[in-house]
């Protein structure tokens, strides 16, 4: 059960009959049609192809008696607008989908996120770039590059779950910390600096005790 | 080093062959899922890109929906975020959205509008009676005055809207008359569509979406 459904929502889902229905659609539009919009102006197309994603979303929400709401309302998590956000960013894509077929994601480069993570683990996020890059340059043995394969694999594996997303959404998605301490509800960016300051040097020191260190690389 | 750090944390993903629904991301994001429910969802996002994508995408969406509607509509509901609204402006908001969209609709014959697009446009606030310009008018811009009658209110919200529904102009005031201002941004033979609603306990009423262009 979600656990606050809007009274908007809750007219909606009780509407006996096909004219309070309207009645409480007419409403739910009034109280959501500016977020559906805002969602489908965020992504991509010109005003006529953002309209036509609208008009998918409002018929898909109505759809089967308000089908998708009433799942919300049964087993829903979090605030009915955050969901409503997720429901149409969805609707918009398959919408997108649907008219253009599918289309490759671009994430970030190899090379982008390789830079950052060499930033990140030379531990001066502002040094040279010529000097980092000649630091990956130096010949490693076949050994070497097996036994510092292996300790990370396993130094990673101990992490926790939670430290291996924070280092995934700074090092290989490239967010921004701020973005980070929202997105894991940290209560400011300087504890998500703390937190990877510590992984980072988790990392380093499960690295030392099977004897690599950073100068080692 | 660093490479291998880069590659061994990627080696490390075990992707399940499902992704996180749509509860599951507002859930994690409005922190309402039990510990067993968030460790299960880190657990997934921390292996799946794209899962990491969707809820980047909901965060900044609901969140930039929040800023660019913060003194306008409320984003209801959510724990983590911030509440500061005038309520009386988020029917005008959404109606006016709706309104302008449904002209949209109207002027191209490729959507289709359903039963739902009707309702949209109910509206069974009373009227305020517009007296000019005339609903569709072609209008030079220059010392064009809209005048409207008096709906018992001592406040009337103008509202001036581009064909995208993005506000060109939007005031306050005590009377029945309002003069374009000079510096107001506007393109020649584009369509526009403007309201007025007069604010007494929230929108005591309104006249509803009125289609113009300008004449330069």
């Amino acid at each position: 059960m979600a656990s606050a459904i809007p009274p908007t929502v809750e007219s909606l889902l009780a509407a006996a009959d096909e004219a309070a229905r309207d009645t409480a659609w007419t409403e739910f539009l009034k109280r959501y049609s500016g977020l559906i919009l805002h969602v489908a102006r965020s992504t991509r197309g010109d005003h006529d192809s953002v309209m036509d994603r609208y008009l998918f979303v409002l018929e898909a929400l109505r759809k089967n008696e308000c089908r998708r709401v009433r799942a919300y309302s049964n087993s829903g998590r979090g605030a009915f607008s955050t969901w409503l956000v997720a429901v149409t960013r969805r609707l918009c894509i398959d919408e997108h989908r649907r008219r253009f077929g599918r289309t490759s994601a671009k994430g970030p480069t190899v090379e982008q996120v390789d830079r950052r993570a060499l930033d990140a683990l030379s531990g001066d996020e502002s040094a040279p770039l010529d000097s980092l890059e000649s630091a990956l340059a130096r010949p490693d043995s076949e050994l070497q590059i097996t036994e510092r394969n292996a300790a990370l694999r396993a130094a990673l594996l101990r992490l926790d779950v939670s430290d291996r997303l924070l280092l995934r959404l700074r090092y290989e998605d490239s967010l921004k910390v701020n973005e980070i301490a929202r997105l894991l509800g940290e209560q400011s960016q300087f504890k998500v600096y703390r937190r990877l300051d510590q992984i980072l040097a988790t990392l380093r020191h499960e690295l030392e005790l099977v004897g690599i260190r950073d100068s080692d690389a | 080093m660093i490479r291998r750090f880069v590659a061994s944390l990627l080696a490390v993903a075990v992707v399940r062959p499902d992704h996180l629904n749509d509860s599951e991301i507002a859930g994690f994001l409005d922190r309402d899922l039990s510990a067993d429910e968030r460790s299960s969802v880190e657990s997934h996002l921390e292996s799946c890109a794209s899962c990491r994508s969707a809820i980047l995408e909901v965060s900044r969406m609901a969140d930039s929906y929040q800023t660019a509607s913060d003194s306008s509509q409320p984003f209801p509901g959510s724990p983590r975020r911030r509440r500061g609204v005038q309520l009386r402006f988020v029917v005008a908001a959404a109606a006016g959205l709706a309104i302008v969209w449904l002209g949209n609709v109207r002027n191209n014959p490729q959507t289709t509008p359903t039963r739902s697009v009707n309702t949209i446009a109910a509206d069974s606030r009373p009227v305020v009676e517009i007296v000019n310009p005339p609903e569709n008018a072609f209008a030079n811009r220059s010392g064009l005055t809209f005048v409207w009658r008096s709906a018992a209110t001592s406040v009337y919200r103008f509202t001036l809207l581009d064909e995208t529904g993005q506000t060109v102009m939007d005031r306050e005031v005590s009377d029945t008359v309002l003069v374009l201002p000079q510096d107001t941004r506007l393109a020649p033979g584009h369509l526009y569509f403007w309201r007025v609603d007069a604010i007494g306990d929230g929108i005591a009423a309104s006249s509803g979406a009125r289609k113009l262009r300008f004449a330069w």
